[in-house]
């Protein structure tokens, strides 16, 4: 048999499972967006209809900003701290690696119902958080912190950054040691401070994690539903909906599937852009 | 060669340290809650006086975790093994073969990697509904592995073309085929790789919430997550039942990742930061 056969003999059995659940349903959404459609009833073709009407709807423009809201408190807030943690401890032979890294990224190893579990006990009205206020002569901050309409996003946001710092930390941390320590003291003798050196050797240095931890984090961010839907589905009112919980309230329980098909197709979208422009940045060098 | 004084390593420390323990706290207290007897009120950070394991049997019983805990292990299971066996034949070809359409193949299955499942989720809901699959283990597996098969292609073809092309190229010399070459030389000098794509498989299919949550409406099907969240929803005032009930979800992935952590992070930061 030619090489060239056999290739596609090994691609075929993944290929085959990728179109039933990938491309198939991916097709399917798409066409699904261009229809009114309850699940039931026969299809109605409406064109454009659902996207254009996204754009003015107010729940979803609020949908939209609060994922802003949380991709700046899941990638954005982690991301730098990775970045500042990686510039204190490049250069240095760190002891008990292993064990710091396994600690740090035990959050990532967890079920988000638990995580949200854990955390709606934390911060519950008579939860750690609010006793620690009281102890410290806080008293009057007390909450309970996801049935606010104030805090509830905030909160979540603050949960996020806990979920993916540890991860940012491990990427940029083992990065930050594989950095060649000549660098260094090539910046020492050209006279560089600590913060020429982490703009011109550990940025540099870091580029291809910072990458990795940007998409994996933003894709985090975006793709968030199991943990606002176990903590607040989305609640109070609409204060913690993002476009993930937003998606599947229509979808699966307002029955408005074309909405939420065309709301998912915006989101897919918007997430391969975000992962192509963070590669681009992270190969242009 | 700069000299660092002894501050500056302590803090250092104290930073590892300080984030280790915002990492650690809100596991800690919800473990600890845990060891109180069912039903027992609690607040702030309580440390029981007389530890007790009634709750993670009350939580065990009423939860029926015996049958979601064998529901999560079949489905893992499963998933591991096609995510595994599938991602290891396309990445072997990806990697070190030449097709026409190769290319294109393999940009198509990487863009899976960044598509929310939330498209694809109304359509396989519908698609298992008429297949008459909805409500069967097939309902879950099938979908996770095809979900996590973009990332293993990608993880997997890393590996094949980081192979020197030298030992392929001998072991064909000598005659073998394809298949021997993959099966007898490159698994077994991959199981770093491999082992680390097990692990990340396995905490996946463990730990996914949407797609049991979409897929199964029979009790019978629901998979640890799942069975906590609706257990959540009706003991929400027995905090310790309920932390209980978390440990024993955790409890699993926990322990695999305690035992398996080393070849994970060698494996995974090697991927990662390629």
């Amino acid at each position: 048999m030619s090489r060239q056969r056999v290739g596609v003999l090994y691609v075929l059995p993944p290929l085959a499972l990728y179109s039933f659940i990938v491309l198939i349903p991916f097709g399917d959404g798409v066409w699904i967006s261009l229809h009114n459609w309850d699940g039931a009833s026969p299809m109605q073709f409406v064109g454009l209809h659902n996207f254009v009407s996204s754009f003015t709807d107010p729940l979803v423009r609020q949908a939209f900003f609060h994922s802003l809201v949380i991709i700046a408190f899941y990638s954005v807030i982690p991301v730098g701290l990775g970045l500042v943690l990686a510039s204190v401890l490049a250069r240095v032979r760190l002891r008990l690696l292993a064990m710091w890294r396994a600690i740090l990224f035990l959050p990532q190893v967890i079920s988000v119902v638990v995580v949200g579990v854990a955390w709606q006990w934390v911060l519950a009205q008579d939860g750690p958080l609010n006793d620690f206020l009281r102890l410290i002569g806080l008293g009057r901050l007390t909450q309970v912190w996801l049935g606010s309409f104030t805090w509830a996003l905030p909160t979540e946001g603050v949960i996020g950054t806990w979920l993916m710092s540890g991860l940012c930390m491990v990427l940029f941390v083992t990065g930050a040691q594989s950095i060649d320590p000549e660098l260094y003291d090539a910046a020492d003798v050209d006279g560089a401070g600590p913060v020429r050196e982490f703009f011109t050797v550990t940025l540099p240095g870091l580029r291809n994690v910072t990458a990795v931890a940007s998409i994996l984090t933003l894709v985090g961010a975006l793709n968030n539903f199991g943990l606002i839907w176990v903590t607040t589905q989305g609640g109070p009112g609409t204060q913690t909906q993002v476009m993930s919980t937003l998606i599947y309230t229509r979808a699966f329980v307002l029955d408005d599937i074309g909405d939420a098909a065309a709301l998912a197709v915006l989101l897919a979208i918007l997430i391969m852009g975000m992962s192509i422009g963070i590669s681009r940045w992270a190969e242009r060098s | 060669m700069s000299v660092h004084s002894r501050t500056e390593v302590r803090t250092r420390y104290a930073i590892l340290a300080g984030a280790s323990i915002v990492t650690l706290l809100p596991l800690v207290v919800v473990a600890l809650v845990a060891f109180y007897k069912p039903g027992t009120p609690v607040s702030g950070v309580a440390v029981p006086h007389h530890p007790s394991v009634d709750a993670f049997a009350h939580a065990w019983q009423i939860g029926d975790f015996s049958q979601a805990l064998r529901s999560s292990g079949i489905v893992s299971a499963a998933v591991v093994t096609i995510v595994t066996a599938l991602s290891i034949l396309a990445g072997y070809a990806f990697g070190t073969m030449q097709f026409r359409g190769s290319k294109a193949l393999f940009y198509l299955m990487l863009v899976g990697m960044t598509i929310p499942f939330n498209v694809m989720i109304v359509p396989l809901y519908f698609d298992f509904q008429s297949l008459h699959l909805a409500n069967s283990y097939l309902a879950l597996i099938l979908p996770e592995s095809g979900i996590y098969l973009a990332f293993g292609i990608f993880w997997m073809r890393a590996y094949f073309v980081s192979v020197p092309r030298a030992l392929i190229e001998a072991a064909r010399i000598e005659g073998a085929s394809s298949f021997r070459i993959l099966w007898n030389i490159l698994v077994p000098i991959g199981k770093p790789a491999i082992l680390t794509l097990m692990m990340l498989t396995f905490l996946a299919s463990w730990n996914e919430y949407l797609v049991p949550l979409v897929m199964v409406s029979n009790d019978n099907l629901q998979t640890v997550p799942l069975r906590l969240a609706n257990f959540q929803g009706q003991y929400v005032t027995d905090v310790p039942s309920l932390a209980a009930a978390s440990l024993i979800v955790a409890g699993p992935a926990i322990l695999v990742y305690i035992f398996t952590q080393r070849t994970f992070f060698r494996g995974l930061l090697q991927g990662a930061l390629k």
